[in-house]
């Protein structure tokens, strides 16, 4: 080859490395942990790096989950993002890879590109009330916000977590729910459907808004939200009819994901590409797009 | 200005050759014109045009010298820069043994770097390059084949004289002249008129006249370097030819009968999301994705995992997706956009709408292949302007 090095009208950008994002790291899976009280089957897998150090992370950040000749999924990391034991990545099984995924016997090993994306924006958060929603699995992506903000109990005058399942036995995390509320955080539960022994409230969460949870006004609350579109969206409202502002309202956004660096075109939803732009984005962005059924 | 005789364009072409590059340019190959590699003038498509519609492409016989009296084929330069599959990564997994855990062993796929000249890309297909340099070789993580297939690329552009019905390059800013660089060198035809054009039918392959010439410009330093190195013999200086070459292109941006009020168009879309424009649509596509297998532009992907026999070898491959199939937007249990009105409306909107916001700029270059390659004839000028007739 006797290629001239004069430069051509081609691609002006030096050839590197692959981004890291590209490549998948094995992860040894440590410990699993079963979440739910029966029904779903959610299970946590506790991994490391089998070479190397555990990342840092923000809470909210996913990475692409990957099974040994299966694929991989977008998984939201949830353990607290101090703890360095290990990363926590809460799984439903669903199809097959996150089967695939939840199977991984202690001791196996799954690949991780990532974490990566958008965090909950707890840093910046200048209000006294935090207020927390979450719907069914939408409080994976929560949990290290929450374990952050308790840590950080001093910023505010009021933690409020509010968790919505279909059933009592849907529920996952009980044993952090009912350590967070000994740590002083307003644990507000409801389910769709209630079984023998439930005596809590039964309902979708915006219902509890407003009353039985009384919220501070306008710029005194800022609302993270996560869960199934339909349940972010009418949540948002009921927050907007209560003042708060739509500056202070957080949401999640989740669509099939493939690359997760921007290439690949999968995770569109309207303006957003999800692994690049999101997950968290802000209301004010997302709300005319959000309300769009099949965008 | 330089021109280039015929004879002029074989040696920039042998010499592309010479040099170690992969030379592709167009040919009329199983009844379309399509990139393929060459190695002379001859390879051109000398006595073709296309003829092109809605759900309608035919070559037809030229009795002139023309080299390039076409407009554009189903196939783009895509898919030697982006292709339909690519390998990413093997995996080796080595079972536990007794007191060995599990191991897994990830070997990443390094793309070569082959160098390429591509001779004859339209105005519409540099900007289509550029939008997918933009995607895939800017972002925040480029793809390292995109970047190794495009790192030693040489352009040899050729302006647009016959463009087709479907054409609306104007609108998107992209043609029929190339004016916004990306090329190493960008030529144009000039092709005396046959004596007598009724003839042309009878004529086919037995094309008439003088040999065409090429009005050049020089579009970065490799080009400038080739260009030095042509027999001087080959190269003319004519004054008249600057202005030859121009009525060339207006010429050809006068016969461009389609096109797409761009002022406001993001914001049109966005209000339109809930239209019924778009089951009216739906009501015609088959969401069969030859739009988005056509589109220069269109750059989506799909990852696909396969393992061997042994089940402990597994490679990973991109392959070309489409939003039009049901997988692409599959969710847990159900796709997102499980109607084909929902799939054309992400089509629609992103390559005319969102890709602004994603990547500031359109998604569209104007070369109408979505038209002329829907089974059905569905054009988006006219799906566009019946969203902004419903939306005034």
């Amino acid at each position: 080859m006797t290629v001239s090095p004069i430069p051509a009208a081609g691609l002006s950008v030096a050839l590197a490395a692959p981004s890291p994002l590209l490549v998948p790291v094995p992860y040894r899976v440590i410990d699993k942990v079963r979440e739910d009280g029966g029904g779903d089957d959610v299970t946590s897998l506790h991994v490391v790096p089998v070479d190397g150090d555990l990342p840092g992370f923000r809470p909210a950040q996913i990475s692409m989950l990957g099974a040994f000749g299966v694929g991989e999924a977008a998984i939201s990391v949830s353990s607290a993002v101090d703890d360095r034991r290990y990363h926590a990545y809460t799984i439903r099984r669903a199809g097959p890879i996150t089967a695939a995924l939840v199977d991984t016997p202690v001791g196996g090993v799954v690949t991780v590109r990532g974490p990566f994306g958008t965090p909950w924006p707890l840093p910046e958060v200048a209000t006294d009330e935090l207020l927390i929603v979450a719907g069914g699995l939408g409080i994976a992506p929560l949990r290290a916000a929450i374990e952050q903000a308790v840590a950080e109990a001093h910023r505010f005058r009021r933690i409020v977590v509010i968790y919505g399942a279909r059933t009592p036995e849907a529920m996952v995390y009980r044993a952090d729910l009912d350590r967070w509320a000994a740590q002083g955080v307003e644990v507000h539960l409801t389910v769709d459907t209630p079984s023998p022994g439930w005596d809590g409230p039964v309902g979708v969460v915006p219902t509890l808004l407003g009353d039985p949870v009384a919220l501070g006004w306008h710029e005194d609350v800022t609302a993270f939200v996560c869960g199934p579109d339909v349940m972010m969206h009418f949540t948002a409202q009921r927050l907007r009819e209560l003042g708060t502002g739509a500056a202070h309202i957080w949401l999640t956004t989740e669509r099939n994901m493939q690359c997760g660096n921007a290439l690949c075109g999968h995770c569109q939803l309207g303006p957003f590409i999800v692994c690049r732009d999101g997950p968290v984005v802000g209301y004010e962005q997302i709300e005319r797009f959000h309300r769009v059924r099949g965008l | 200005m330089t021109t280039l005789t015929l004879e002029g364009l074989d040696a920039l072409i042998t010499a592309l050759g010479g040099l170690g590059y992969e030379v592709h340019g167009p040919r009329a190959v199983g009844g379309v014109i399509a990139p393929d590699r060459i190695e002379s003038v001859d390879d051109l498509p000398l006595g073709w045009t296309d003829e092109q519609s809605g759900g309608q492409y035919r070559l037809r016989p030229r009795a002139d010298q023309a080299r390039f009296g076409y407009a554009v084929g189903p196939r783009s330069w895509k898919e030697i820069l982006h292709p339909a599959r690519t390998p990413i990564w093997t995996m080796e997994r080595t079972p536990a043994g007794e007191g060995t855990p599990v191991e897994l062993r990830v070997r990443m796929h390094e793309p070569a770097v082959v160098a390429r000249a591509f001779v004859g890309v339209r105005p519409c297909e540099l900007a289509a390059i550029a939008r997918q340099d933009r995607v895939l070789a800017h972002g925040p993580h480029p793809d390292p084949t995109y970047g190794a297939n495009r790192a030693a690329n040489v352009i040899v552009a050729v302006n647009c004289a016959e463009p087709a019905a479907t054409c609306f390059c104007p609108s998107q800013g992209t043609g029929p002249r190339a004016v916004a660089g990306g090329y190493d060198i960008a030529l144009t035809e000039l092709v005396e008129p046959t004596a007598d054009a009724a003839d042309a039918s009878d004529a086919a392959g037995a094309a008439a006249g003088p040999e065409p010439r090429y009005v050049v410009e020089v579009g970065s330093l490799r080009g400038a370097e080739l260009l030095s190195a042509l027999p001087a013999h080959c190269l003319a200086d004519d004054p008249h030819d600057e202005a030859r070459a121009a009525s060339v292109t207006d010429r050809a941006a006068a016969a461009i009968t389609r096109s797409v009020e761009s002022e406001g168009i993001k914001e049109l879309l966005y209000e339109s999301l809930e239209s019924d424009r778009w089951e009216a649509v739906a009501q015609r596509c088959l969401t069969c994705a030859n739009c988005t297998l056509a589109c220069p532009t269109c750059f989506c992907t799909d990852l696909e995992d396969v393992t061997d026999l042994t089940g402990n070898r597994a490679e990973r491959w991109r392959v070309w997706d489409s939003c039009f199939s049901l997988a692409f937007s599959q969710l847990g249990p159900a796709p997102q956009r499980s109607s084909a009105a929902s799939r054309y409306r992400q089509w629609l909107v992103h390559k005319m709408g969102s890709w602004h916001d994603q990547f500031g700029e359109s998604g569209c270059v104007g070369c109408g292949r979505c038209i002329t390659w829907c089974p059905v004839g569905i054009d988006l000028t006219e799906e566009l302007a019946a969203l902004r007739q419903e939306a005034s």
